[in-house]
């Protein structure tokens, strides 16, 4: 099944220039519905609140981290299947490794490019 | 701590800071114009716009350099702190490393428990993993 592309896309980061950079990509990929978060706290109370089809989350955040986060919405009856995507400058074996264990559904490296992310987002949605 | 410790400390902050506000400044304007280049071509057709897209997306991508600096002068700025803690012992100033310390070690397990060790920050050049190699782990079965 095609991916709708007016699906609501959650980003999340710390960083304001990340979240313009990342909304621009998707936008560049025709992902236009799209809504942000500066920490993992303000996430959770949109993925609770409103519907999203997929987050992209920076992990090196205050309050809440973006493990954090991503163990609140597995742990969350009707946010668990919410597919997510890490975004991190966080590139150890443990990190890696701890993410996948708590459920994420990709990993993307910072610095990145347009293509990684189109690739993951492929990845985890399907073919757009 | 020296006078001269407390200065050369107190201006790298200064410095830190400034360097952190003159790039947001910069990254804000760059984007700025970004978002302008994509909205002026949207009503043009793919041969006009092919190429600048493919710019748009390249300055886009360059701009996470933002994200990785910021992260680093944190790291200096707690650095900086820590060598004052420790400039504070050598002249026997305990209540200060205590009160410091704390705080240091607050800025950087700002995460749960489970998470100690893990919010290190960009790695050095040549220490870091690439995106293949992250790829091939996260795809190695359990």
């Amino acid at each position: 099944m095609a991916v709708d592309k007016n699906m609501a896309v959650l980003i999340v980061d710390d960083y304001k220039t990340m979240l313009r950079i990342i909304r621009n990509l998707l936008r560049q990929i025709g992902f236009n519905n799209v809504d942000e978060a500066s920490d993992g706290a303000t996430a959770l109370q949109k993925l609770r609140r409103d519907s999203f089809g997929l987050v992209i989350s920076d992990w090196n955040m205050e309050p809440m981290t973006g493990l954090q986060l991503l163990k609140e919405v597995r742990a969350d009856e009707k946010l668990r299947g919410t597919p997510f995507i890490m975004v991190t400058a966080e590139s150890k074996t443990e990190n890696v490794i701890a993410a996948k264990k708590a459920g994420v559904n990709n990993y993307i490296v910072k610095p990145f490019n347009a293509s990684t992310l189109k690739t993951k987002m492929t990845a985890v949605l399907g073919e757009f | 701590m020296t006078v001269e410790i407390a200065s050369a400390s107190g201006r790298a902050r200064a410095e830190i800071d400034s360097i952190d506000r003159e790039l947001q400044e910069a990254f804000d304007r760059i984007v700025d114009a970004v978002e302008q280049m994509m909205t002026a071509t949207e009503s043009m057709g793919p041969e006009v716009t092919v190429g600048i897209r493919a710019a748009v997306t390249e300055i886009l991508e360059a701009s996470c350099v933002r994200d990785i600096a910021g992260q680093r002068l944190s790291a200096v700025r707690v650095a900086v702190e820590r060598l004052e803690t420790d400039s504070a012992v050598t002249e026997g100033w305990p209540e200060r490393k205590r009160d410091k310390s704390t705080k240091i070690e607050e800025k950087w397990d700002h995460g749960s428990a489970s998470e100690s060790g893990l919010l290190n920050g960009p790695q050095l050049p040549g220490a870091a993993r690439t995106q293949t190699e992250v790829d091939a782990l996260f795809d190695k079965p359990d």
